[in-house]
């Protein structure tokens, strides 16, 4: 696994890559503190560590902040803040409740955009880092899938780095996610994460 | 009078040997553990010599109070701070104008390689809590700060790495220590440099500096920095090292 | 509003459901504290000094010893000072500046454990009565925060003030280096600190449950099981069982704590 620093030299030549490249005088050079993945002429930097930073489209949890006349203030784990109208919602939103909801603007001034509002009630958040995210979902939502038929639980996955698990064996799909967490660069994760899981089933 | 005397008569750089034994050189032992506080969106603990710096990054995060906000990029705030022990006489707790200063070039030091223009109107804090001091505690401030900001994520276009280079008894050194920060003939020049691009981002300097001493010290200056670089991004690499192997 | 408090507000009821099943998120037991470590001599520069783990918080607290003029109704002892710093390092509801309530409440209740202890022997800072006694000041600093700061930077204080040397004073000034002996050291207070979350009492919160906690009591007691000085905090109120239930359980637990000593 490679390691790169910020403003480590990636490649003397042009290269096709991502965001978390940056160019100099026609040489190329991490922009983050991440991993270093390079396959057939494309190279890219994954920072390991980062904020979340709202997309069009992407499922966010979110917590009613602040409730308006004709809407709602959410906080959604982002240095920004977000509003969703609820004037023609059937819903009705109280201050400090949890929702699901999708990113349906994201524009230059960072005014954030919500709509298809899902209320969420009872159940546990948890905290996850937005960068692993990706991790948690699993190629062709594999690992999460896993963890909702051997705990038996509902969960929902934001893309904003928080995990809302409802069920019996929450407990166990929150310990499933920390694994998560904390292995996330580490290849056979989906395994060992299934070998736990079923292990705590059977005790 | 035989005090003078006695001073003068130490020597602070005796056949190549510095009172500590170092050469003129060479830095002091500098450690750095990378995420070391749990909440804290980024952070380092160096230990350089006998000082203790911890550093810790929250952000980027909502700017409040909303006027401070800058609505092309990230506001940098840097906080310096000295625990009252960390010093053999109290510091009382609380404002300081030798930690206001401190913070500011500080906070214009590591700047420079932040790309803040990636989160308009948000503020991103850096905290520096001195534990123990033995000089250069600005310098492990930054260079903790730089390491703390990597880890935070914040995108940077390299790390900026500080330390300081002087004079005492006559002879130019690198990184010293309080005793020889207290030569009668000390030069105190603190720096923050950035490896990759060469570039100085905080110069400071008290003493009386001839101009001949001068490419010299600047010379040394750049070569201490470069060795804490080094050191940097070790510590950073080192983080996940551990764990790749399981 | 820090964007954390509400994180807090909304994990309450999963965790209100879990005490309700008699589980606390790292299988503790109600009554039962964390991992403790205590390494004393941490500092090259103050006079004693010591380092706390409590879970995962940390804490570090020095004492340094200066000389000056006794208080008037007073004259015949030593002066001692406690301050705990909610360093803004530690977490993202510590704000830099001028100290909160709680840093001051903090500071005041980890005092009252020491100095109403009669800890230290303050007769015998006594240089010159009524002219020049020791003045012992605590600064405890918080490094890593997960709940229950009373505990750990009572602990730490005592211990530091254990690991003290006391300085030689020489014409009116503390003489660098050079050490008389010991800090004169009688009692060793401990305090334990409960959160209430709903009906549940637990000792030692760690920090979900200290965000969360609706009420808090701390309590102070020697080594000889004497009381010193009690503190309830937040807006929900205590029963008389209640009460009485957290400080039996204080002067058991207490002496695991002071063992680390």
């Amino acid at each position: 696994m490679n390691i790169v620093t910020p403003g480590e030299l990636i490649s003397e030549e042009q290269i096709k890559t991502n965001q978390g490249v940056f160019s100099r005088h026609g040489k190329f050079y991490s922009k983050f503190y991440g991993i270093l993945n390079s396959r057939n002429d494309f190279t890219a930097v994954n920072a390991l560590n980062g904020v979340y930073l709202p997309k069009r489209e992407d499922v966010v949890i979110c917590f009613v902040e602040d409730v308006k006349f004709s809407g709602v203030v959410a906080d959604i784990n982002s240095p920004y803040q977000a509003y969703m109208q609820t004037k023609d919602s059937r819903i009705r939103f109280e201050m400090h409740n949890v929702f699901a909801a999708t990113v349906i603007d994201a524009d230059s001034s960072q005014n954030i955009l919500l709509d298809y509002p899902e209320k969420l009630t009872g159940g546990t958040v948890i905290r996850f880092p937005p960068l692993k995210i990706p991790r948690a979902i699993g190629r062709n939502a594999s690992m999460v899938k896993m963890i909702k038929d051997l705990t038996g639980c509902k969960i929902i996955i934001g893309k904003n780095g928080r995990i809302w698990i409802n069920g019996e064996n929450q407990n166990l799909a929150k310990k499933a996610f920390e694994m998560i967490s904390k292995q996330a660069h580490i290849p056979g994760l989906t395994e060992r994460v299934r070998k736990s899981l079923e292990e705590n089933n059977q005790n | 009078m035989i005090l003078g005397k006695k001073n003068q008569e130490k020597k602070y750089v005796d056949k190549g040997k510095r009172l500590d034994g170092r050469k003129t050189d060479e830095l002091r032992q500098i450690d750095i553990e990378v995420g070391v506080i749990d909440q804290a969106d980024g952070s380092a603990f160096v230990q350089w010599g006998k000082n203790k710096v911890y550093a810790a990054v929250y952000g980027p995060k909502e700017c409040l109070p909303r006027h401070t906000q800058n609505p092309l990029k990230a506001v940098l705030r840097y906080k310096y701070n000295m625990a009252p022990f960390s010093v053999s006489d109290r510091i009382r707790p609380g404002y300081s104008r030798r930690s206001v200063e401190i913070s500011k070039v500080s906070r214009l030091a590591l700047e420079k390689t932040l790309v803040l223009e990636d989160f308009p109107k948000t503020a991103i804090d850096v905290f520096v809590e001195i534990i123990q001091a033995d000089a250069g505690s600005r310098a492990a401030g930054i260079t903790a700060a730089s390491v703390a900001l990597a880890d935070a994520g914040i995108p940077m276009t390299g790390l900026v790495s500080a330390c300081a280079v002087g004079k005492a008894g006559g002879h130019i050194i690198l990184d010293m220590t309080k005793e020889e920060e207290d030569a009668p003939d000390a030069i105190d020049l603190p720096v923050a440099y950035v490896p990759e691009t060469g570039e100085f981002t905080l110069v400071q300097m008290d003493g009386e500096l001839q101009r001949k001493d001068w490419d010299e010290l600047i010379e040394l200056a750049v070569k201490g920095c470069e060795m804490v670089g080094e050191k940097q991004r070790l510590a950073l690499k080192k983080k996940y090292e551990g764990e790749v192997n399981e | 509003m820090s964007k954390t408090n509400l994180y807090w507000v909304i994990k309450k009821d999963s965790l209100l459901a879990d005490l309700s099943h008699g589980k606390r998120s790292d299988k503790r037991k109600f009554d039962e504290y964390r991992k403790i470590t205590v390494e004393k001599g941490v500092s090259d520069t103050a006079e004693g000094s010591a380092m706390v783990q409590m879970g995962k918080t940390k804490v570090i607290a020095g004492v340094k010893i200066s000389v000056g003029t006794p208080y008037p109704d007073s004259p015949d002892k030593g002066t001692m000072m406690v301050n705990a710093e909610l360093l803004p390092l530690s977490s993202p509801d510590f704000e830099p500046g001028f100290p909160s309530e709680d840093a001051v409440e903090l500071s005041r209740v980890v005092d009252r454990g020491i100095r109403e202890s009669h800890a230290i022997d303050l007769e015998k800072l006594c240089i010159r009565e009524g002219e020049l006694v020791y003045s012992v000041f605590v600064d405890i600093d918080i490094i890593n925060y997960d709940g229950n700061l009373f505990d750990a930077c009572e602990l730490a204080g005592i211990a530091a003030l254990e690991d003290t040397k006391l300085p030689k004073v020489k014409d009116e000034k503390i003489v660098e280096g050079e050490f008389t002996g010991k800090l004169p050291i009688n009692h060793q207070p401990i305090e334990c600190t409960f959160a209430k979350i709903g009906e549940h009492i637990l000792l030692d919160p760690d920090l979900e449950e200290d965000n969360c906690k609706e009420a808090a009591f701390t309590i102070a007691i020697t080594e000889k099981d004497v009381i010193c000085a009690m503190q309830k905090r937040g807006s929900k109120p205590f029963t008389k069982d209640e009460l009485t239930s957290m400080i039996d359980t204080a002067i058991k637990e207490s002496k695991k704590l002071r063992s680390n000593l």
